[in-house]
């Protein structure tokens, strides 16, 4: 039974890791083909959203999008928790951004590399030595689908840079969820770089 | 009518109304689950924006014009304040009200011409990002504590 659980909701983690890179994608889509403004109403919008059936969730009113949480919820977590932080980075993103290359490189890194990372790094043998609860396989997998990703939008030394600074921030335990640090740190490196 | 609704909406986070402003805030402290972090989200909310209005120097859309306000324009201030009260409102049935009206102050703001929709997105984002990791602080120093983590 443990071991059917355990296919269960690893299927679960793969499941949320595919939904988290496809809606990164789908949030550079929305960015290039209808714009700033629209992203941000949209997200915006997507969050308030989001809030009320978590709340719902919450206060235990049974909705039609418990099934969501029931499929995708990680165990011993908030309801929707993983979503909400996503969401509220890709915002943070999109709003602290003032160059649209930047704010698209850096959605494709947060999208595609960190996914690709947990994809990878949950298989993954090699514990990183400066933080034993992420692998060497992890790591890896960020940098090169980070930069793959991000390639188109910043060239290739803008793209291994980016991949590696906001790579290596993943791999801290700063004891913040992913979703918010390479966000935050993506942000601070444009302050520096005065993008 | 609507316009009055709508200057009404964003005056109810105004500085003017400290009164109100106040009673928001005990509302909050007596009936959100997470006093601790609404309270705190709050102070560090109100002295981080003007940080950040004084860092970007953006202009508001309304500068130059008699009505506009001096400071800077981003981010929104009173998009902030709203988004820490409905994330202070989340797990109680005042969620529902706290919401909508959060909404309509950020729309306001727009609608009476003092900030962009840019300008009111980072404020919203900077008040809920400041929420979640003052949660995320605070249920770390409770863990460490051995008080347990909760919404």
């Amino acid at each position: 039974m443990n071991l059917k659980r355990k296919k269960a909701e690893g299927f679960s983690e793969d499941a949320r890791q595919f939904l988290h890179i496809a809606f990164g994608i789908f949030i550079i889509g929305v960015l290039y083909f209808l714009g700033k403004q629209f992203t941000l109403l949209f997200l915006l919008a997507f969050i308030c959203f989001s809030l009320l059936i978590i709340n719902l969730r919450l206060i235990r009113v049974e909705n039609p999008f418990d099934f969501i949480f029931n499929r995708l919820e990680r165990r011993g977590h908030f309801p929707g928790k993983g979503a909400l932080f996503y969401l509220v980075g890709l915002l943070f993103l999109v709003s602290f951004s003032f160059s649209p290359t930047f704010e698209r490189g850096t959605i494709a890194i947060l999208a595609v590399g960190d996914g690709a990372s947990t994809l990878f790094g949950r298989r993954g043998k090699n514990p990183l030595s400066w933080n034993p609860k992420k692998t060497v396989e992890g790591l890896a997998a960020f940098l090169l689908f980070g930069f793959i990703s991000s390639f188109y939008f910043f060239g290739i030394l803008g793209a291994a840079l980016c991949s590696l600074v906001l790579g290596l921030v993943e791999t801290l335990d700063l004891g913040i969820d992913d979703n918010l640090s390479i966000p935050i740190a993506a942000v601070v490196l444009s302050l520096f770089l005065n993008l | 009518m609507e316009t009055d609704l709508i200057y009404l909406a964003s005056k109810l986070v105004d500085d003017q109304f400290y009164l109100l402003i106040t009673l928001f805030v005990f509302v909050g402290l007596f009936k959100f689950k997470r006093r601790d972090v609404f309270l705190l989200s709050l102070l560090l909310t109100l002295l981080f924006i003007p940080v950040l209005k004084d860092l970007y120097k953006i202009p508001r859309p309304c500068a130059g014009e008699t009505y506009c306000p001096s400071s800077y324009g981003f981010p929104s201030i009173h998009s902030a304040v709203s988004f820490v009260f409905i994330f202070g409102a989340l797990g109680t049935p005042l969620f529902f009200i706290i919401l909508p009206l959060g909404a309509l102050v950020s729309f306001s703001r727009i609608y009476l011409g003092v900030h962009s929709l840019s300008q009111v997105a980072a404020g919203a984002t900077v008040g809920m990002v400041i929420y979640l990791l003052v949660w995320i602080f605070i249920n770390r120093f409770r863990k460490h504590f051995s008080l347990g983590e909760e919404w």
